[in-house]
């Protein structure tokens, strides 16, 4: 394989060229309602060649992993075609050359598990949300593993062979009370472990589906202005997507206008917050020691002390502004050329306890657990599975459908309250940009409280 | 096909979904060009029924025939109930979705493409960032069915997409256009340029609309908002589950008079036009509304026979905004949704309206309990209407409501329709008493 990936590597007359080739084994067992609806065993294995002609990206994308110096030569063609139309020459910053073979170790490796090993656990949980409550109308319980091995090589010498496994479990429980309404709970876990993280996990589906059968009788929430508090896997979603986006370079890169904007050493947030985004974190998703353009990743604090401190960069961001790359560069398959992404973005912990935070709110919002999240930059959104109305320091009764939205020069420095309990979340789903979607990504915080958070209602 | 001859005589019974194909991505980032790619994609993905089970199972290489054919039955053998039978061979309306024009189109036709589009933008304004991906795909996909079924097709697409950033002081206005076609005569770069002109001009002022209820007209591309939810709830696997507002809704006038929706993926005219779905059946037009009434819901194969219906042709492998992979096993999805147009042209609409909104893109999608109807959004590209003239963009502003209750208010349909992506088809739609908040 080392071989034939070099020749093709040679093929090339780029200033930089990059192989990387993706085999992947996945599995997937689906449960909805009372029926099994989908068991999915399958492979897949292809291949992308990156190359810089004078300064413009040529790219080839492939299956067949035959002939890659034909490819290589493809790439470099459609490359040298790119680099006659265009005006500035891309560079890429200069990195170490790195070797290295990274080996996964899992506890109950999902390739030796058989199929219906999986199907039986998934089956069980399924059957525990459907069991709960009779007013559980229907349910989805999803169990996914992949085993994928990244090949990298690239003309400086770099050459990386990574084992990344990938394990979740997705349970959502859909309960109903008269005609319309119908309410949604869910719960997910992901991990690059083994199929040990799906076991035992008989109270998750038990809290799912309890979850479901509260919203029934829960109102929507009023739509207006409120102190918030923020639970750990919430505030993980809005960190991420409050500021983690707003730190990728490609945003501003080539935008002087944004970057006056993003200067560093802007005050964005009180004293003592704290934002990272920690590149490798072992067992965490999507986590490995380099990233696709074989660098390896680091901890980068985006904010410190509240100040804008660093950027995600790709080697291209990095060289074109003058910083050096973070390891920030991530395909989610050998489909795409690497961009910048996040990978573990979290708010460090701080000195608040959860009654601290609470008892000081007269009139606020508890949001919990998180639908997802969008952002624009200047604004985002991010939408909770459930809230809990606060009053005078107690928690009172559920609320639903809340959907929290900020603004990125406002909201953190609405931050009044940051708890010492910080907890970092592996969830199923992923992160979408730039038609790239689901990346595995991890986000964490404490739990949080804002001021004067705008939530929409009826 | 060696495939589905293999699997054939493993399982009672199989059919093999093989695609071919390849693109041609053109990438701008800040107006310069960044990178070409080629694309090469070889996938097939095969389904079997053993001892009335469902396997399945996606390979890259379709020369390994073992593996697959392996993997499925082992799938099959403790897999889902197939309630239905993989057809056997269909008459197919002759319906051509291949374009010469398309198919030889080469990356410097795309660049020259890109960069008139971008210089248009510039001469408007320089200071605008354009990030614009350009994208000529051709593939040939065929299905098979041991039990006779052999049908493919070749298609072309070319698609648009511009994502447009305006940067002003602590102000950043960003929103997307796109444009799809299977023909070249159908890819139109001209309209999306002018809505992101138009888009920009009405952005220039920024106004607030205070927190309160009110008229709120959806462009064509804002439907969105209404139609995600709503189509949870046509969905007939959510029907049949009994998780949509829609079950036992069937010939109720559950909405205004005013509204029609359709599912017709073989219209013509349609940049996504196909004949036939990822299992096999005939794509034809599919009321799910009809002035008001409730007509029908989308089905594929298994729901359809559950639930004791007859299949629609939405059995396929990608959803409402998302193109197809053959990776996936074959869901519930629209193919080419089509809302009707009334009489009153955009410009009448908004001289309606004292004091309203425009909401053209939100942000967070989908993301919500979308089963229930419900939608609670922050708008990203919205306008203040106020004394019938747009008076400036609003932002830090959220929209929310039921779309069963909505839908079933006093409605009213523009009647200039647009294509959205391409999928979509649709007019500008006026809702009346629509809660909005506003930061204060």
């Amino acid at each position: 394989m080392l071989k034939k990936l070099k020749e093709g590597l040679r093929a090339s007359k780029g200033e930089f060229t990059e192989i990387r080739i993706e085999k992947e084994r996945r599995n997937e067992v689906k449960y909805e309602g009372e029926k099994l609806k989908n068991i999915d065993s399958s492979e897949e294995i292809g291949g992308i060649v990156r190359t810089l002609v004078q300064g413009g990206w040529g790219i080839a994308t492939f299956n067949s992993i035959d002939e890659l110096s034909k490819k290589a030569k493809k790439a470099y063609r459609i490359g040298k075609e790119v680099a006659s139309s265009m005006d500035e020459r891309i560079e890429l910053a200069e990195v170490q050359p790195q070797k290295e073979e990274v080996i996964s170790e899992q506890k109950k490796d999902v390739r030796e598990i058989p199929l219906e090993e999986k199907r039986d656990v998934v089956k069980d949980y399924n059957r525990t949300m459907l069991d709960h409550d009779g007013r559980i109308e229907s349910t989805r319980a999803v169990y996914s593993d992949s085993f994928r091995e990244l090949t990298y090589l690239n003309s400086e010498g770099t050459e990386l062979y990574q084992e990344v496994p990938d394990v979740t479990l997705a349970l959502v429980a859909i309960a109903r009370g008269e005609k319309n309404n119908i309410q949604t709970a869910h719960d997910t876990i992901g991990e690059a472990s083994g199929f040990e993280l799906v076991l035992d996990r008989d109270e998750m589906a038990e809290e799912v589906a309890s979850g479901a059968v509260s919203l029934l009788s829960a109102e929507p929430v009023d739509g207006g202005q409120y102190t918030v508090l923020l639970n750990p896997e919430l505030a993980g979603v809005f960190i991420h997507e409050a500021f983690g986006h707003l730190c990728e370079a490609d945003h501003f890169y080539k935008n002087d206008r944004l970057q006056d904007i993003m200067t560093l050493g802007r005050q964005f947030g009180p004293e003592n917050l704290n934002v990272v985004d920690e590149g490798f974190i072992e067992g965490r998703r999507g986590n490995l020691p380099f990233d696709d353009e074989g660098v390896r990743r680091k901890k980068t604090y985006l904010i410190k002390d509240g100040k804008l401190n660093s950027f995600l960069h790709s080697r291209e961001t990095a060289k074109k502004m003058g910083q050096e790359p973070t390891g920030n560069a991530r395909a989610i398959s050998y489909r795409h050329e690497p961009i910048v992404r996040m990978t573990n973005t979290y708010i460090e912990g701080g000195d608040k306890t959860f009654e601290e935070l609470i008892s000081s709110i007269d009139h606020g919002i508890f949001a919990k657990d998180a639908y997802g999240g969008q952002t624009q930059l200047e604004q985002f959104t991010f939408s909770a599975g459930h809230g809990r109305i606060i009053e005078n320091g107690e928690i009172g009764p559920m609320v639903r459908d809340v959907v929290l939205t900020g603004n990125i020069f406002k909201s953190l420095e609405n931050i009044t309250g940051i708890g010492d309990d910080l907890d970092i979340i592996g969830s199923a789903g992923g992160c979408g940009k730039g038609g790239q979607m689901p990346l595995p990504v991890t986000d964490g915080a404490p739990h949080i409280r804002i001021e004067d958070v705008t939530i929409g209602g009826r | 096909m060696k495939l589905l001859e293999t699997a054939g005589k493993k399982a009672d019974s199989a059919e093999v979904y093989e695609v071919k194909g390849n693109s041609i991505p053109v990438k701008f980032s800040s107006g310069e060009l960044e990178s070409v790619k080629h694309v090469e994609t070889t996938g097939a993905a095969l389904r079997v029924i053993d001892g009335g089970k469902l396997g399945f199972s996606t390979t890259t290489d379709p020369e390994n025939l073992t593996e697959v054919v392996d993997h499925a039955l082992e799938t099959a053998n403790f897999g889902e109930e197939a309630d239905f039978e993989f057809p056997g061979q269909i008459d197919l309306e002759e319906v051509n979705t291949f374009d010469r024009e398309i198919a030889e189109l080469e990356a410097n036709d795309l660049i020259k493409q890109g960069e008139e589009v971008i210089e248009r933008l510039h001469q408007f304004d320089s200071d605008l960032e354009v990030n614009l991906d350009l994208s000529k795909s051709v593939s040939q996909t065929s299905l098979a069915s041991s039990n006779g079924l052999e049908v493919d097709g070749d298609r072309t697409k070319l698609s648009l997409s511009l994502e447009i950033k305006k940067v002003g002081n602590e102000d950043i206005f960003t929103f997307h256009e796109s444009s799809v076609g299977q023909k070249l005569d159908q890819f139109d770069v001209e309209k999306p340029t002018e809505r992101a002109i138009q888009k920009l001009k009405w952005a220039e002022r920024e106004t607030r609309l205070e927190s309160g209820s009110y008229p709120v007209i959806l462009t064509p591309r804002g439907t969105l908002v209404l139609l995600v939810p709503l189509l949870a709830g046509f969905n007939g696997k959510h029907v049949f589950q009994g998780t949509s507002p829609m079950e036992g809704s069937l010939g109720e006038k559950a909405f205004a008079e005013e509204l029609t929706i359709s599912d017709y993926g073989s219209m013509k005219g349609s940049p996504t036009r196909r004949s036939f779905d990822d299992e096999g059946t005939p794509i034809e037009k599919v009321d799910l509304i009809s002035r008001g009434e409730v007509k029908n819901f989308l089905y594929d194969l298994q729901t359809a026979s559950r639930a004791g219906k007859e299949p629609t042709g939405n059995g396929l492998k990608g959803g409402l905004l998302g193109g197809s992979d053959f990776r996936s096993a074959p869901g519930i999805s629209p193919t080419t949704l089509t809302i009707a147009s009334g009489e009153k042209k955009f410009g009448e609409m908004i001289s309606d309206i004292d004091r309203g909104l425009v909401v053209d893109q939100v942000l967070g999608l989908g993301q919500g309990n979308v089963l229930s109807g419900e939608f609670s959004n922050n708008v990203s590209v919205a306008y203040k209407v106020e004394d019938g003239a747009i008076t400036g963009k609003v932002k830090d502003t959220m929209i929310a409501g039921n779309v069963y209750k909505l839908l079933k208010q006093n409605l009213e349909l523009g009647k200039e329709a647009e294509w959205v992506g391409g999928g979509l088809f649709a007019p500008a739609l006026r809702l009346d008493d629509v809660n909005v908040v506003r930061k204060s």
